[in-house]
């Protein structure tokens, strides 16, 4: 009774579990088929429909001076991009109602959001490419205002942008960046290994409508930001330096000028001022020759300012004292050949001590000091002085300056005495005066004081040279004492004081050499420190071919006003000693 | 069954018939479906597939709205960037050397190149106090530095027509009576008071600019010297 139907339903159900079997197998081929067999090739079909890769842009580091104050930073900015072949007339709605806009509409729109030309910008929209620059690096404002029109087939991509909130500050110093983002000049281009950063990348996995898939992002590299340029430079300082040297370049019709502020006992350079200098905001705007650093990289003959360091020679082997008397006369006639070297001024020969040779800046007088001390030594002086050597700052490009270990011809014996006859960057210049400042002693010049990382360690930069003494203490004394009489009691020196100061410092006027001889144009420049009885600071100024004036009254004004500014901004208090009673005349 | 056969076979008893028929007729217990095991398991699965399909479908639409969520969230975020980083340009171009050059400029100042120091302790003034003077040296009268990132600058004209109107309330008569009512410090504070009132359109026009209360700011002594030394 039992028996038939079970069989029945015993066959109906072993058929079914035969077909389910099969589906089974089918499955597990199929599984076997997609997870081991074939899985890597449709894994990477698949992902490659889904998955995006992105650069996570590495931000470039920022340079900041003494205080912090940033001079170049890294910003967002963002490049306008077309996709040419969706480019169509487009409806916007404005107001509730719809407008269509023609091709031609939007094209304008963007120029003027741009402050393109339209022509430029229909260049950049017309063709054929999926992908096509229309403008790079535009500012957040800009970028917010073209959103605003809402253009279908204009797409955007974020581009780090390198700013400058200060323009033109230092920008002698900083150099700039390139279109692509590669450093071309100065700091940016000789720290580039502190500054840029490492670029990282992520994947994720997007969806058709092209939203992130959550938790499908993958940092595979980390970004590293760049590090912090840590500057000597006090920002303050340095633009009111720029505003002077710029007012006295184009007011003297000058080529170019510089000021350099050292800090005398610790060789911290608190300003390196030039013009004209380069806003690395838009390099193109400076002509070529002025885009880098003549602080560093220019090489002139010194003139004038050397003669303290003749002087200071002789002092230092007991061959003179600041009152060695000189019969100074208008001209003398030197080497064998009774070449004539000259005084600029007009005079007779006058009874004046070494004190008073520096303060008149007489030519033949110095050069019965000088003849003291043969050349090679004196040489071997302004070695140890820093010249004809690049400083520790290594700037891109500096310059060494020519120094003659064995003088080339009789004349240069006598005209290296008053600084003709060889070469020096106004860096070096200003450090000649340091090493006297400080005691005999030439520091290292610092300017970059470090780079800074991410996690707050800095890193030095610069391998200083040990301390050089150049002079001894006893020396560098008598010259500052000297070099204070020149500022009290000189023609020009008079103009560089500054009242209640004990200032100390030597004018320059040096002829530039024009093909074989020397042309009618010079390089004039005022190199002094202060205050005189304990020397805190050093400005050094140089002004090249100056056509409103002739000689060194034309550097004094702006070495007052930046040494002025100095001694306020600091608020060094007025000077309560008198200078060293020493005779400029017997 | 046979011993109760072999037992009772001459005669059937009532008893014993109703005895032997009872067990056939005893009714077999309900079938309850409560009680029924596999139709149980079957409910039950079917409930807790209807349970995960619904918790599935809730699941799913939480996370996408969450998706979105998140989308908006970050385009907001990314706007509130783009706020504040148009916003910190603004800041730092009208904070740069230039704009505060130009800035002082318009307003008159210049650098005093002999500055007179004042020391408490001894009670003493070094330098000879003196009006600043513009000298070509160093004052300019605007700024020389160029800036090609400077996107904002101080409204110079408003920034002028505020600090004049000012100057003028300062140095306009005031009422004797009042002037004895009032302490002394209050007539500094009293023009600016006032200004408030009588230049607020001069001054709406100005109020960005940040540099007017410098007007009246004191010079801060540290040590005997001025911390920040009067130009």
């Amino acid at each position: 009774m039992k028996n038939q139907p079970s069989s029945l339903q015993e066959i109906r159900f072993r058929r079914l579990r035969g077909v389910m079997v099969l589906v089974l197998i089918a499955f597990v081929w199929q599984l076997v088929n997609f997870q081991v067999v074939n899985s890597d090739a449709l894994n990477k079909k698949s992902f490659n429909l889904r998955e995006v890769v992105d650069t996570i842009p590495a931000l470039r580091g920022n340079i900041v001076d003494a205080d912090g104050n940033i001079l170049a930073t890294t910003v967002i900015g963002h490049n306008v991009t077309v996709d040419q072949t969706q480019v169509l007339p487009f409806d916007r709605k404005v107001n509730g109602q719809t407008q269509t806009v023609s091709v031609l509409q939007a094209v304008h729109q963007i120029a003027d959001t741009l402050k393109m030309r339209p022509k430029l910008v229909y260049q950049a929209v017309k063709g054929t490419s999926r992908y096509s620059i229309v403008a790079k690096g535009i500012d957040g404002n800009t970028y917010r205002n073209l959103i605003k029109l809402d253009i279908p087939w204009i797409y955007y991509e974020n581009a780090p942008k390198r700013i400058y909130p200060n323009g033109a500050l230092a920008g002698n110093l900083l150099g700039f960046m390139g279109g692509e983002g590669t450093a071309l000049d100065g700091l940016e281009y000789a720290q580039n290994a502190c500054l840029a950063g490492v670029d990282g990348k992520e994947t994720y996995e997007k969806g058709a409508d092209g939203i992130k898939i959550p938790s499908s992002t993958q940092i595979t590299v980390q970004p590293k930001p760049g590090g912090t340029l840590i500057l000597s430079v006090k920002s303050d300082l340095q633009y009111f330096a720029q505003q002077v040297m710029s007012n006295a370049v184009q007011s003297e019709r000058a080529d170019w000028g510089s000021a350099v502020v050292v800090e005398a006992k610790t060789g911290k350079i608190l300003a390196a001022a030039e013009y004209p200098s380069v806003d690395p905001n838009n390099p193109g705007a400076t002509k070529a020759a002025d885009r880098g650093s003549r602080v560093f990289q220019a090489v002139f003959e010194p003139g004038s300012t050397l003669k303290t360091i003749t002087a200071a020679t002789a002092i230092d082997l007991g061959k003179a004292t600041p009152e060695t008397h000189v019969l100074a006369p208008q001209t003398r006639y030197v080497t064998r050949q009774h070449i004539a070297i000259s005084d600029s001024h007009m005079h007779p020969t006058q009874k004046l001590t070494l004190t008073g040779v520096l303060r008149d800046s007489s030519n033949t007088g110095i050069s019965y000091i000088g003849e003291r001390v043969p050349y090679s030594v004196r040489a071997k002086y302004w070695q140890l002085f820093g010249l004809g050597q690049r400083t520790a700052v290594n700037f891109a490009g500096e310059g060494s300056g020519i120094i003659h270990a064995t003088a080339p011809d009789d004349l240069t014996v006598y005209t290296s005495m008053f600084g003709q006859g060889m070469s020096v960057t106004p860096m070096q210049t200003a450090f000649l005066y340091q090493t006297i400042a400080n005691g005999g002693v030439r520091l290292s010049p610092q300017l970059l004081m470090g780079c800074k990382q991410a996690d707050g360690t800095v890193t030095a930069i610069e391998k200083p040279i040990a301390p050089v003494r150049a002079i001894k203490a006893s020396t560098a004394r008598s010259t500052i004492d000297m070099l204070e009489k020149v500022v009290e009691t000189g023609g020009i020196g008079h103009t560089a004081s500054i009242p209640n100061y004990r200032i100390g410092g030597k004018s320059g006027t040096a002829q530039i050499q024009q093909g074989r001889g020397y042309g009618a144009l010079h390089a004039i420049s005022f190199i002094g420190m202060a205050p005189a009885d304990n020397p805190r600071f050093v400005v050094a100024v140089t002004i090249y071919k100056p056509r409103t004036v002739s000689n060194s009254i034309g550097a004094t004004p702006s070495f007052k006003a930046i040494m002025g500014q100095l001694l306020h901004m600091y608020a060094i208090p007025p000077s309560t000693t008198k200078s060293a009673n020493i005779a400029g005349d017997w | 069954m046979s011993a109760l056969t072999n037992q009772s076979s001459p005669r059937y008893s009532a008893a014993a018939l109703r005895n032997s028929r009872r067990p056939s007729l005893v009714a077999l217990p309900g079938i309850s479906k409560a009680h029924n095991p596999k139709l149980f398991i079957i409910s039950a699965l079917i409930v807790g597939f209807l349970a995960i399909a619904l918790a599935n479908l809730l699941m799913t639409v939480a996370t996408s709205t969450g998706v979105y969520q998140v989308a908006n969230l970050k385009a907001t975020k990314q706007k509130l960037a783009l706020d504040t980083q148009i916003l910190g340009q603004q800041v730092t171009s009208l904070s740069s050397n230039q704009n505060l050059s130009n800035a002082a400029s318009v307003l008159g100042m210049v650098s005093n190149s002999t500055p007179v120091f004042l020391n408490v302790t001894q009670k003493k003034v070094y330098g000879t106090p003196s009006a600043a003077v513009a000298s070509n040296y160093t004052s300019f009268g605007k700024n020389l530095v160029p800036n090609a990132a400077m996107i904002a600058k101080t409204q110079a004209g408003a920034l002028k027509s505020a600090v004049a109107a000012q100057n003028a309330l300062a140095t306009a008569p005031v009422k004797a009576t009042s002037v004895r009512a009032q302490p002394a410090g209050a007539s500094v504070v009293a023009p600016v008071a006032n200004q408030t009132k009588a230049n607020a359109s001069a001054n709406r026009s100005a109020a960005r600019v940040p540099a007017q209360k410098s007007a009246v700011s004191p010079v801060v002594l540290s040590g005997g010297i001025p911390a920040a030394p009067s130009h």
